[in-house]
């Protein structure tokens, strides 16, 4: 029950986080931040039979890889950007929270334009 | 129809993808532009599904119109069609021609193994026309035979027609009767090898024998 384990380790470190918060709130930043981290490591591992499954999926759908993987960096970097952003604004820094939220945006923009190109073409093939 | 049996394969696990897709996606403020991209995505997979299917449909609809301007020199259809139906009909000859050389090569073989008798000649009728039922079988075997490490001169004699006789008949006479009695024996004896063999009629087997 892995499950147990992770809401186990969020509470702990919450409790702890709130603890120390008024005497050490640096301290507390970096606790969320730690087990944050250990907790995307514990379920990095099952990630893979996710991909796999959509990798297999796109295949079958006779879909090209590089827009699948395309899709997974972008999802990949929205999760990262709110990790975070989400830290920042614990540690009470808005304003870096809303930059990054902002790079993360353009940087999903960025990686679209492929995919907004292969669309493009899809259409234009479409017309005699 | 199997064209668009793939195509609506292709749909449905295509929105299975998206689906799927769908799920991964994060809780948050950039969960929008996620699902543009996914939705992009998604868009791009039905358009190339479907691309492929209209693209080969107009491939072969639009070569129909330059099909009735006939190029200078080209041939017409009915010229075409009559040209491969001569051709099948060489094709078939040539095919029956071979058949009917090797039907005499194991005819000729068979005939000699009992070593007694030299095959000189084999020629084989068959049903050579497409519409009778018995196209392909043996209509008639001709053998011109001689005994065996005989020298020429040859003396051909009549034909020799073999009769099977019933149990218990006389032995009648026939246009065999003024050959030897080995040779007369080797004569049944290739009769009925090759009658049981091709499942011939002894009157489907004509047997000449040329004596020194």
């Amino acid at each position: 029950m892995e499950i147990v384990q992770i809401v186990g380790l969020g509470v702990v470190a919450a409790v702890l986080a709130v603890t120390i918060r008024h005497n050490k709130p640096e301290m507390a930043m970096l606790l969320s931040i730690a087990v944050g981290l250990i907790l995307f490591f514990m379920v990095l591992g099952k990630i893979g039979a996710v991909v796999e499954l959509l990798k297999e999926m796109a295949s079958r759908a006779s879909l090209n890889m590089v827009y699948l993987a395309t899709v997974l960096k972008i999802v990949a970097i929205a999760y990262i950007a709110d990790f975070g952003a989400q830290i920042c604004r614990d540690a009470g820094e808005g304003a870096v929270a809303s930059k990054i939220e902002f790079a993360a945006k353009i940087l999903i923009l960025v990686l679209a334009v492929p995919i907004v190109m292969a669309l493009l073409q899809s259409l234009l093939k479409l017309l005699p | 129809m199997e064209q668009v049996q793939r195509l609506v394969q292709n749909l449905v696990v295509v929105v299975v993808l998206g689906v799927f897709l769908e799920m991964f996606l994060p809780q948050n403020e950039m969960r929008r532009y996620v699902r543009l991209v996914v939705g992009l995505l998604i868009v791009v997979a039905v358009l190339q599904a479907i691309g492929g299917l209209v693209k080969r449909e107009w491939q072969e609809v639009l070569p129909e119109p330059a099909l009735s301007v006939q190029p200078p020199g080209s041939a017409k259809l009915p010229e075409i069609m009559a040209a491969g139906k001569e051709l099948q009909a060489l094709q078939q000859e040539r095919a029956l021609e071979e058949y009917r050389r090797g039907l005499a090569r194991q005819i000729s073989a068979l005939a000699g193994m009992g070593g007694n008798v030299e095959v000189k000649e084999v020629q084989v009728e068959i049903y050579d026309r497409v519409q009778d039922k018995h196209f392909g079988q043996i209509r008639e075997v001709s053998l011109l035979l001689a005994p065996a490490g005989k020298a020429p001169p040859y003396r051909t004699v009549e034909p020799v027609t073999v009769r099977m006789e019933q149990p218990g008949q006389e032995p009648g006479g026939g246009a065999g009767e003024g050959l030897p009695p080995e040779m007369q024996e080797a004569v049944e004896r290739v009769t009925r090898i090759l009658g049981n063999f091709y499942n011939l009629n002894p009157s489907q087997i004509k047997v000449r024998v040329e004596m020194p």
